[in-house]
């Protein structure tokens, strides 16, 4: 594929120490690195903290990469990068995560790519991203890499085994217990999201049967 | 009215999440099938696990608040046309430098031209001894004769030496001359040059028919700079080559011409350099 002769060429100038040509990667990928790191860290100021560290190190350590998948590659630094500043903050909680979790508002990413919406559904689809956060952001963060990856991201088990270094096995454990908790958490909230955002062939609910979590405010 | 749902086990989520992404194999697939159909709420926990799955999937990617791109003046080490580049400069460099200490030093510091002993070394081997080039001062300054004095002890031997030079026939150019011009005595061991250049001139052969006719200043004169100079010892047989160390320092005697081969080697080097030199500035 001519898109991926163009990255190796630009991978390969990279490790010769070509900066322009890192710089060239960096803007291919830094959307992608910053969604997983600010799905991860949940805090848009840390994300972007957690993103510069890991172009850094990953131009610091690109003569060691060997593969041809440089955006596996750089992932695991990302997501390396995150678990350092998560730890660095667990050692400083100067800024908590739970306390993130909890405000009405977290610190929103710049405006989000969308076809035109009113007002109404703009200020709607924020609430139900910010929702989202707010339940990942509620997991521990071993639960929340593997998730963001896997669920946010798209990624295959075998993808994310690669990128966090994991078994199979972890993965599909650690995944399936973030997805139960964040289905919980997000029945906490379900009155909230909006119609347009659940499943079509949901089954509806009669008024005698209320889930038993719904009771978000 | 409530409908209390039976929780589910961490293996039934386990079971479910693997579902979703079709990794159970055909055997537990029907298993877990045959329960959905069984257990209402079983089913409701998978429909609303995807439901999850799927606002998860909906979340968008964000675009970067700003660029993460690395400063090349910062982080930039040269591309390696460029390092090549500045390496081959740096060497033609160098080696220019290195070529012109090497054509000074062939041009300032002579080989000495003189009779050559017969059987001596090549005049090359023995420039590296330290009595011919790296004892300039000595053979500049005369003064330092009267501790090389004794001719009386000192002649049989250089006469035995003067019996093994080999023959040469480069002329002395005057350099060793324009060392040796202050000084009176030089004048008169010049005069001592034309027998020694009948026969094998070399570096510390000059001196070697000196005490045949020494310079009337190796009386004993002290002067300050003989302290700089090897005290002499003497003796009655000392090697050959401390031999002509010793008698190559009265080197007013002798002609000298330029270290021809270093002024070659100086003048190669010199040339590949300042070809490196131009070669790593186009490629720059």
């Amino acid at each position: 594929m001519n898109t991926q002769a163009d990255e190796n060429a630009l991978v390969r100038a990279a490790q010769q120490g070509d900066v322009e040509a890192f710089n060239a990667l960096v803007l291919r990928y830094q959307d992608l690195a910053y969604t997983v790191a600010y799905r991860v860290m949940g805090e848009s100021e840390a994300a972007a903290d957690a993103t510069q560290e890991a172009f850094i190190a990953a131009f610091r350590k690109l003569r060691q990469f060997r593969g041809k998948n440089f955006r596996a590659w750089l992932l695991r630094i990302v997501t390396n990068a995150c678990y350092d500043e998560l730890r660095r903050r667990q050692r400083r909680p100067t800024v908590s995560l739970d306390a993130l979790s909890n405000s009405p508002r977290p610190a929103a990413p710049s405006p989000l790519h969308a076809p035109p919406e009113s007002p109404e559904q703009h200020l709607q689809r924020r609430e139900l991203h910010d929702a989202i956060q707010r339940c990942l952001n509620a997991l521990p963060a071993e639960q929340r890499i593997v998730a963001v990856l896997a669920d946010v991201q798209g990624y295959s088990y075998q993808e994310v085994a690669h990128i966090a270094r994991l078994r199979l096995g972890t993965v599909k454990s650690r995944l399936s217990r973030a997805r139960a908790r964040l289905r919980e958490c997000l029945q906490a909230v379900r009155e909230l999201l909006p119609a347009a955002y659940r499943l079509k062939d949901e089954p509806t609910r009669g008024p005698a049967d209320p889930p038993q979590e719904t009771q978000g405010s | 009215m409530s409908v209390t749902r039976p929780p589910l086990s961490e293996r039934d989520w386990a079971q479910l999440s693997a579902y979703l992404d079709g990794k159970l194999n055909a055997r537990q697939r029907a298993a877990l099938e045959r329960r959905l159909a069984a257990e209402p709420h079983l089913r409701q926990a998978l429909t609303e696990l995807h439901e999850t799955v799927a606002l998860l999937r909906a979340l968008p990617t964000l675009p970067a608040p700003r660029n993460f791109t690395l400063d090349p003046t910062l982080y930039g080490r040269a591309p390696r046309r460029w390092r090549v580049a500045a390496a081959l400069q740096l060497s033609g460099a160098l080696g220019t430098a290195l070529a012109v200490v090497l054509i000074v030093l062939g041009v300032l510091f002579p080989a000495q031209q003189s009779a050559r002993p017969q059987n001596a070394p090549p005049a090359e081997n023995v420039a590296w001894l330290p009595t011919a080039s790296s004892t300039p001062t000595v053979a500049a300054t005369p003064q330092a004769l009267p501790t090389f004095a004794p001719p009386a002890t000192a002649a049989p031997e250089e006469e035995a030496l003067g019996g093994m030079a080999a023959p040469a026939d480069e002329a002395a150019p005057p350099a060793q001359a324009f060392f040796a011009a202050p000084l009176g005595e030089a004048a008169e061991a010049e005069g001592a040059i034309p027998p020694a250049l009948e026969g094998a001139p070399q570096p510390e052969a000059p001196t070697l028919r000196e005490p045949q006719a020494p310079p009337p200043t190796l009386t004993p004169s002290p002067s300050p700079s003989a302290t700089a100079t090897p005290t002499p010892t003497p003796s009655a047989t000392p090697t050959p080559t401390k031999a002509r160390e010793k008698i190559a320092a009265p080197a007013p005697t002798t002609a000298s011409r330029p270290r021809w081969w270093l002024v070659g080697a100086g003048s190669v080097i010199l040339l590949v350099s300042l070809g490196l030199w131009r070669w790593g500035k186009r490629r720059a």
